[in-house]
């Protein structure tokens, strides 16, 4: 179990960082394929989003694996072949799941804390 | 920019991946060349854009390398699922016919002599063909014993000379055979068609 001690506020944020990013990973997928780098910079420039941006990749392997997205190989004439990303069906199905849940616990939250008047996740 | 320059960036990313190769030593083979090959496609596309857009506008590959982070950390969130999150995956199902074919092989084997003359020999053919089963477990289930429960119908047959004790033994032996045999690949079976094992680290999130 966690254990909520004042101060380790900062360490359940990253947990729920850790827990989300894969659905922000597949939303990022959800209007176009893109590249590695792409992704990595386009989650680098989201506030905190990644801790070394090179952890990106073993969770695009893991979600490709998971059947959520699937990878096909272009050429590029300005660097090396790049491996491009897409939602798969299950992905968009994740997606669209996870949307809802979050929506709602969002909103769960957001009152408990909007009626409390106290904000522990700062 | 000067050749000095040029050959300093290559020792570091030299550096940089002969660590995460070593780090990634722990990971399957597969994952680990994946993981190589995308972290190698990284920097050299990051290379490639300095080449592109200038050394002012692009990050220098000690910038690059630092922001990739450490390699132990990279191969530490590969190795373990629950640092990115607890995705449900995909479950590998198998379908439910492939139980009752298995089911059926060994039923097969254990009886298919005592009721349909040919029945065994249907069974043997089936367990040598299935995927299921290791190469020493299809041995077990062939040569104990080849007509399965049928066998001891041959007992009587060639055995009226035996002292009764002797009988009775090779009848229990007879018996017992096959029916072990055909647990213990009943077993095998219904393991490996269980799927994936639970993830131990499901419901205790790493602190």
């Amino acid at each position: 179990m966690w254990c909520m001690v004042a101060g380790e506020a900062g360490n359940l944020v990253a947990q729920m960082r850790r827990g989300v990013l894969p659905y922000c990973v597949l939303a990022m997928l959800r209007n176009k394929e893109q590249y590695g780098f792409e992704l990595v910079h386009a989650l680098g420039g989201t506030d905190g989003m990644v801790t070394g941006e090179g952890t990106i990749y073993p969770l695009l392997a893991r979600l490709r694996r998971q059947g959520l997205v699937e990878t096909t190989w272009q050429e590029s004439t300005t660097g090396p072949p790049r491996k491009y990303y897409r939602l798969a069906q299950a992905g968009q199905d994740a997606l669209t799941e996870f949307t809802e849940s979050w929506g709602r616990l969002r909103d769960s939250v957001d009152d408990l804390l909007a009626s409390s008047g106290q904000d522990p996740f700062r | 920019m000067s050749s000095a320059y040029g050959i300093a960036d290559e020792r570091l990313v030299a550096d940089y991946l002969n660590r995460l190769a070593a780090a990634s030593a722990t990971l399957p083979a597969d994952q680990r060349a994946e993981l190589f090959e995308e972290i190698s496609l990284h920097i050299a596309e990051a290379r490639a854009v300095q080449a592109t857009a200038g050394a002012e506008t692009s990050l220098p590959v000690a910038d690059v390398l630092e922001r990739l982070g450490r390699p132990e950390d990279i191969v530490r969130a590969a190795a373990d699922d629950t640092e990115t999150g607890p995705i449900t995956p995909v479950p590998v199902q198998r379908p439910p016919r492939r139980r009752v074919l298995d089911t059926g092989t060994v039923i097969l084997l254990l009886v298919g002599g005592l009721l349909i003359g040919l029945g065994w020999i249907a069974g043997a053919v089936m367990l040598w063909a299935s995927p299921r089963w290791r190469t020493s477990d299809k041995l077990l289930g062939t040569l104990i014993w080849p007509g399965g429960l049928a066998a001891v119908l041959a007992i009587p047959r060639f055995g009226t000379g035996l002292p009764p004790l002797l009988a009775l033994s090779l009848l229990l032996v007879g018996v017992a055979g096959p029916i072990v045999a055909a647990t213990r690949l009943l077993r095998r079976a219904w393991r490996t068609s269980a799927g994936p094992p639970a993830d131990p680290h499901a419901l205790h999130p790493a602190r």
